[in-house]
């Protein structure tokens, strides 16, 4: 099934004007690493192409030599049968050297392909956390596939370079032999074909540009009613999306016709140039015949050559555009090499003992971003067997306290982890991840069967271990009841399954681990009360005597807990077990009161207008999806986006008003509300880092630069 | 509602769209080909300034040697600018002229109408596509389909346009030339027709032989993107269960496979055999060219003849640098178009009944030992179930996950008919009411909300698009969504979703009950297994959900207690199976299963469930 990604009709026409950061000289050298290793297979395509080349060019200098002969008389055909025959071989040697050199180019770029492929894939697995949840993960994508697939493009065309110019230069050296008045005249096609392509290229932007927006937007609506089926069912609105869908259908053929009006002046327009060309060197020649003779082989020569060099012209003005981009792929491919490491075993890493599961938190301080710290000085400790429940507001530092730093998913910055009295710096990173088992909080499944999903964890394990662990924690039943039951294959993230089976699937995922401290980040907060308090129970019974922490949402789990751990704005604010800390009347004792005590409420005593109005939390607006296509913010481009967010940081909101109306200026229509959105936020100084997500690449190249230029 | 709205839905949308299409177009290569019946007159018109275009450059550039003949007279007479050579320059300027305008003309026709085959032929996979039941839907890959919706049709559009066009292009130019030829002499042109027949079938079976390799090298880079991407979105699991080789090692396994087929590729399209033909003919014509302009007997040619042959030969060997590119888009296009085909002449388990019935929905509902299994699978998932819904109760659905709760939901919204048994309404069957007249009387508030990425205001009019202002915000207001909405700054304009405001989970879901109640549903199916969330947004989600239910039969799928206690009717279900049907009293007073489940319900001690029950194994803390 084709459903990669597909090169749009632009890329010809170097659509995606991109800034790079480093010289070409630099990003050649870098390219040499990968290169130098065929260098043989450079030499022999090189060689080839300029033997290429050569047959070319002496094949219609055979014909002129024929032509000559018999203008001259007295021939016979014997004399020319040699001609003939030399013609047929070097046809043939030319259709042979251009197909072996195709053939070994296949060859080599398709191992070098891989091989950069295989190096970006590595590099990015083991790159560092924060670089990758700051990247979209199609972002990320388009670095392994679509780079490294332009790279392996523009290699393969340098090649064609090469051929190209020779074609371009020895058929005017020849032209410029035989005659230098008509060589002369070709001259002047060269500006015409030249200003086709920029013309070309002008348009040919704008409008593709154009046709790229409204295809991402049919696709997105398409997409959404492909995922929206069901409700669009439910409410008998099939008829309605499908006009919508109409709409947007109408406004990309519309563009489209635009392209191909665009298009219908380039092809015959070069075609029709090369014959208006060689009709003049045919007019012109009579001419010259007033004073000197030209002998017609030399014409037809001349008419021969006139075309092989217009056509080279073409394509490399074809050419290059992709070249810039290959440049470009390879600038971004070197991000990726360049991009922060995750955190590393020292030298010295052992593996983690086994003889204490005791957990220590001291003086932890941790920020993502210099300066911000999302945790400060922060300690504790949870012996062996201790079930610590771990609460506070949204946005405390509960997850990165647990998930991210426990696990040395990232390193601290002051302060340290113990297990047992092993520092988690000093031990190998590999022994610390078996030890610890994390259910994340968003449930995450592979492509795979369900068996497979749950064994990702402890491949040895058998079938009946699965089974064992799912019918403890009820999760048979359902699974029983899928299509296929443990084989049924988890698509598209596990669509056909409710996020609480999804959740389900992770934890028997990490029981079938084994670990011996766990880490349950909100692990079964779409479960439904019932299933939950079977999982939990199940949960006691397994994992009895084990190091738990819990980042807890339910009023059963924290009863549960032996002690519990508030935390506030980054800071440890409480420490205590239940009654302790409801005694202590502080932050604990105001969550449980909100968010706790009413999960057993059953009789509703607070009237719908007493409760306080809510708000849009920042975290809310989310980072933008691209789906397919391109599309950005509100019709803006990322790297504008970037521009009018910089401008926007330290302005008044009146500022940041006439910001906005320059840019209905400048785009011509009303700056869309995600944009005005984000404009106040960076006024109001409280800028998310969701959003600017998809950003941060580009202004960090644009800093780069800037550093660079001084 | 009004049943005249109802009509009106129906007349509006021809829900036998497949059958429509089907029947008008038969087969994929129909459909495929449909594109000319679809535009005949701008086609058509586009051919005819395809064939003139093609004559006058071929000619123009016979045309080369006329004029080197009349030059080379010209010389050995001693003028110059003779009024024929004169008359053929500017022959050749007006062809080459005209030419230029008729096949600029003839792409941008050409063109224009294959944009619009391209939309309508998008626009008709899109609504058959939209027409196929949930069961279509369980079985595909909504990506896949999508990216048949929008990347396949385009390489269909592309096999008609330049493909196609530039085939016909070849074709003519192929034609003409022999015409031309024969002209000049018969043998070289039958040897050139013969010639480019075998060519062609060989160049067919080559474009055979590629094609499908691209088609994988496709494949190919869309698996590698979906397994980079899937590793870089669970990167968190995957360094937590120390993964890492194990995942570089599967997508080096596939970027390996993509660059043997990539190398393969490679080879086969670099040597394109049927070249060979020509660059034979184009030698054997300048060697019988030779010896026909030395020859002395009466039928030789001119020099000027044999610059026109050879001149025609050598445009014509350009060709094989087209010829194979577009055979291959051809054929990918057909290709294409026919796994479009098959996804579009699914066949459907759930059908339209022919003459419909409209059904009583006021009266009570049966099932009727309804059993089924999900189209397409073995595995049966609702078994003998039997029950009734009087009309105005409130009934309350409960069993643990699997037990076929959501799937009595689905075939009451008539999402999949039951394999065997029915369920009636007004002793009317439902597989006999027409879906989009039960889907217009029953509503479901699902517990994943899928809201649409677009403003407020249409996702809460989505069921009633012609709603006003006045009913939108009663509807909020019930719903306990307006106060938060009117703290927005666009208000009801807000865009939500991938590109604006995400919602809490429970805003989502009051929104959903704000759509709900527009619709005004007579039967009401809600999934409230809601997790936790905090105090006031439970509170405004129970006020909200109270509404809703007011004053209709509803089917709600529980866990909460009150509701529970509140239902007229509680059918506890287990695995496919009822096992059993009462009031809470009765259930608490009879059923094992009901009072184990009851016991691991929130605050039960509160609610007093304990005393009722002496049967408790283990107990909470």
């Amino acid at each position: 099934m084709a459903h990669g990604q597909r090169r749009g009709p632009g890329r010809a026409l170097g659509l995606e004007k991109y800034e790079r950061a480093r010289s070409t000289k630099i990003l050649v050298s870098n390219l040499w690493v990968y290169l130098q290793k065929y260098i043989w297979t450079i030499i022999v395509v090189g060689l080839l192409s300029i033997l290429y080349s050569v047959t070319a060019l002496i094949n219609p200098l055979i014909i002129r030599h024929g032509l000559n002969a018999i203008q001259g008389g007295e021939v016979n055909f014997m004399s020319l049968l040699p001609l003939s025959i030399i013609f047929f071989a070097l046809t043939i040697t030319g259709w042979i050297i251009s197909s072996f050199s195709t053939r070994i180019m296949a060859k080599m770029n398709s191992k070098m392909l891989h091989e950069v492929r295989a190096d970006v894939y590595h590099k990015l697995s083991y790159s560092d956390m924060a670089y990758l949840k700051r990247e979209q993960s199609g972002n990320i994508t388009a670095r392994v596939t679509a780079d490294t697939g332009e790279l392996a493009t523009g290699v393969q065309l340098s090649t064609g370079i090469v051929s190209h110019l020779l074609l371009i230069i020895g058929s005017f050296i020849i032209l410029l032999l035989t005659n230098w008045m008509i060589a002369l005249i070709s001259l002047c096609a060269i500006p015409i074909a030249f200003a086709m392509s920029r013309v070309l290229s002008y348009f040919g932007r704008k409008i593709i540009l154009r046709v790229r927006r409204a295809f991402g937007v049919v696709s997105g609506k398409m997409a959404e009613g492909l995922t929206g089926i069901a409700v669009a069912k439910s409410f008998n609105r099939e008829e309605e999306l499908a006009t919508e869908l109409r709409e947007l259908n109408q406004q990309h053929y519309k563009y489209s016709k635009q392209f191909g009006m665009l298009m219908m002046f380039v092809m015959p327009t070069m075609t029709s140039l090369s014959y208006l060309l060689f009709t003049v060197i045919i007019y012109f020649s009579g001419w010259i015949n007033q004073t000197t003779t030209i002998p017609l082989g030399d014409i037809y020569l001349a008419v021969n050559l006139s075309q092989q060099f217009l056509f080279p012209i073409v394509m490399l003005s074809m050419v290059f555009p992709q070249l810039e981009a290959a440049f470009g792929a390879m600038d971004r491919i070197i991000d990726v090499f360049e991009a922060k490491s995750a955190v590393e075993d020292s030298d010295s890493a052992r593996p983690l003992q086994e003889d204490d599961d005791s957990v220590h938190f001291e003086n932890l301080t941790f920020a993502y971003e210099k300066n911000i710290n999302v945790l400060e000085d922060v300690s504790f400790f949870a012996q062996p067997g201790e079930m610590i429940a771990i609460v506070g507001h949204t946005g405390a530092g509960k997850t990165t306290l647990m998930s991210s730093l426990l696990t040395r998913f990232y390193d601290v910055q002051e302060g340290e982890i113990r297990i047992g009295s092993q520092d988690i710096r000093d031990v190998t990173q590999s022994s610390l991840r078996n030890a610890i088992g994390l259910v994340t909080q968003e449930p995450f499944l592979f492509t795979g069967s369900v068996m497979e999903n749950i064994l990702y964890g402890a491949p040895k394990s058998t079938e009946k271990d699965v089974k064992q662990i799912s019918k403890k924690i009820n999760a048979d039943e359902f699974i029983d009841a899928l299509p296929n039951g443990y084989d049924t294959m988890i698509v598209e993230g596990g669509k056909k399954l409710s996020s609480g089976q999804r959740q389900i699937i992770t934890i028997a995922r990490m029981m079938l681990a084994d670990p011996r401290i766990l880490v349950l980040d909100e692990a079964t907060s779409r479960l439904d009360a019932y299933t939950e308090s079977l999982i939990q129970a199940a949960q006691r019974e397994l994992f009895r005597g084990r190091t738990t922490f819990v980042i807890a949402h339910r009023l059963s789990t924290i009863k549960d807990a032996d002690r519990i751990i508030v935390l506030e704005e980054g800071k440890l604010v409480e420490n205590g077990t239940h009654d302790e800390l409801m005694k202590e009347d502080g932050i604990y004792a105001d969550l449980y009161n909100t968010y706790y005590v009413h999960q057993g409420l059953e009789e509703i005593d607070i009237k719908p207008e007493e409760l306080e109005p809510e708000e849009l939390e920042e975290e809310h607006i989310q980072p933008m999806k691209v789906p397919m296509g391109h599309m950005t913010t509100g019709g803006l481009s990322p790297e504008m986006l970037a521009h009018i967010k910089e401008n926007a940081k330290g302005k008044s909101p009146k500022e940041i008003k006439t910001m906005l109306k320059q840019i209905k200026e400048r785009t011509g229509k009303e700056a869309p509300n995600e944009v005005k959105m984000i404009l106040l936020q960076i006024a109001n100084g409280k800028e998310t880092d969701t959003v600017s997500m998809h950003t941060l690449g580009d202004m960090k190249k644009k800093e780069k630069k800037k550093m660079h230029g001084d | 509602m009004a049943t005249s709205t109802i009509e009106k839905q129906k007349t509006q949308y021809s829900p036998e769209i497949q059958l429509e299409i089907t029947k008008k177009y038969k087969s994929a290569t129909r459909w495929f080909w449909s594109a000319f019946q679809r535009q005949p007159l701008m086609y058509g018109f586009a051919l005819v300034l395809l064939v003139a275009s093609t004559y006058l450059t071929t000619k123009t550039i016979a045309l080369v040697g006329d004029v080197l003949d009349i030059l080379l007279i010209d010389i050995n007479a001693g003028t110059i600018f003779s009024t024929e050579f004169n008359s053929l320059i500017v022959r050749m300027i007006i062809f080459v002229l005209i030419s230029w305008v008729s096949l600029s003309l003839n792409i941008y026709i050409w063109a224009d109408a294959t944009f619009r085959v391209q939309r309508d032929m998008r626009q008709e996979f899109y609504e058959v596509i939209q027409d196929h039941s949930m069961a279509f839907y369980d079985i595909n890959d909504s990506g896949v389909i999508l990216s048949m919706g929008m990347n396949e049709i385009n390489q269909i559009r592309m096999a008609i346009h330049p493909g196609f066009r530039m085939l016909l292009s070849s074709m003519f130019t192929i034609i003409i030339t022999t015409v031309l030829l024969i002209q000049y002499d018969w043998i070289v042109g039958v040897v050139l027709a013969v010639s480019f027949a075998i060519y062609l079938i060989i160049a067919w079976r080559y474009a055979a032989k590629v094609g499908p390799i691209r088609q994988k090298l496709a494949t190919d880079l869309g698996d590698l993107s979906a397994i980079s991407q899937e590793m870089f979105r669970g990167v968190e699991v995957v360094r937590a269960f120390d993964n890492h080789e194990k995942e570089i090692n599967k997508f080096n396994a596939k970027s390996l496979e993509y660059a043997e087929d990539m190398k393969k590729e490679g080879f086969l399209s670099a040597f394109y055999w049927p070249a060979l033909i020509t660059i034979v003919v184009t030698a054997g014509a300048f060697a019988y060219g030779l010896w026909m302009v030395t020859s002395s007997t009466g039928t030789s040619f001119t020099i000027g003849v044999l610059i026109s042959i050879l001149g025609l030969l050598m445009s014509l060997n350009r060709q094989n640098f087209m010829i194979p590119q577009r055979l291959i888009m051809l054929q990918a296009g057909l290709e294409n178009s026919q796994r479009l085909w098959s996804m579009m002449t699914f066949d459907d388990p759930l059908q339209q009944p022919e003459n419909p019935i409209e059904g009583d929905w006021e009266k009570d509902i049966h099932f009727k030992d309804v059993n089924f299994a999900y189209p397409g699978t073995e595995k049966v998932v609702l078994k003998n179930i039997s029950f009734t819904i009087p009309t105005g109760s409130k009934v309350a659905l409960i069993g643990g996950p699997g037990s076929g709760k959501s799937t009595i939901l689905k075939l009451l919204l008539r999402l999949y008919d039951p394999t065997n048994g029915s369920i009636e309404v007004d002793g009317t069957r439902l597989d006999s009411i027409h879906t989009n007249y039960v889907r217009s009387n029953v509503t479901m508030v699902e517990q994943d909300i899928f809201l649409f990425s677009d403003t407020l205001r249409a996702n809460i009019t989505f069921a009633k698009p012609q709603a006003s202002d006045k009913e939108i915000k009663s509807a909020a207001e019930r719903a306990q969504i307006s106060q938060f909405i009117e703290t927005l700054p666009n208000k009801y304009e807000t865009v939500i979703g991938e590109r604006g405001v995400t919602l809490s989970g429970g805003q989502r879901q009051r929104i959903a009950i704000a759509r709900a109640l527009l619709s005004d549903p007579k039967l009401l199916l809600l999934d409230d297994s809601t997790s936790a969330v905090d105090i006031k947004t439970e509170l405004r989600l129970r006020y909200a959900m109270e509404e809703l239910m007011k004053d209709r039969t509803s089917i709600v799928v529980t866990q909460r207690l009150t509701t529970l206690v509140a239902a007229d009717i509680i059918i506890l279900m287990k695995r496919g199976e009822i096992v059993d049907i009462g009031s809470h009293e009765e259930l608490l007073q009879r059923c094992v299963d009901y009072q184990f489940m009851c016991q691991h319900l929130p605050m039960a001690e509160s609610m007093g469930v304990y005393s009722d029950i002496d049967v408790l194994e283990g107990g909470s803390k």
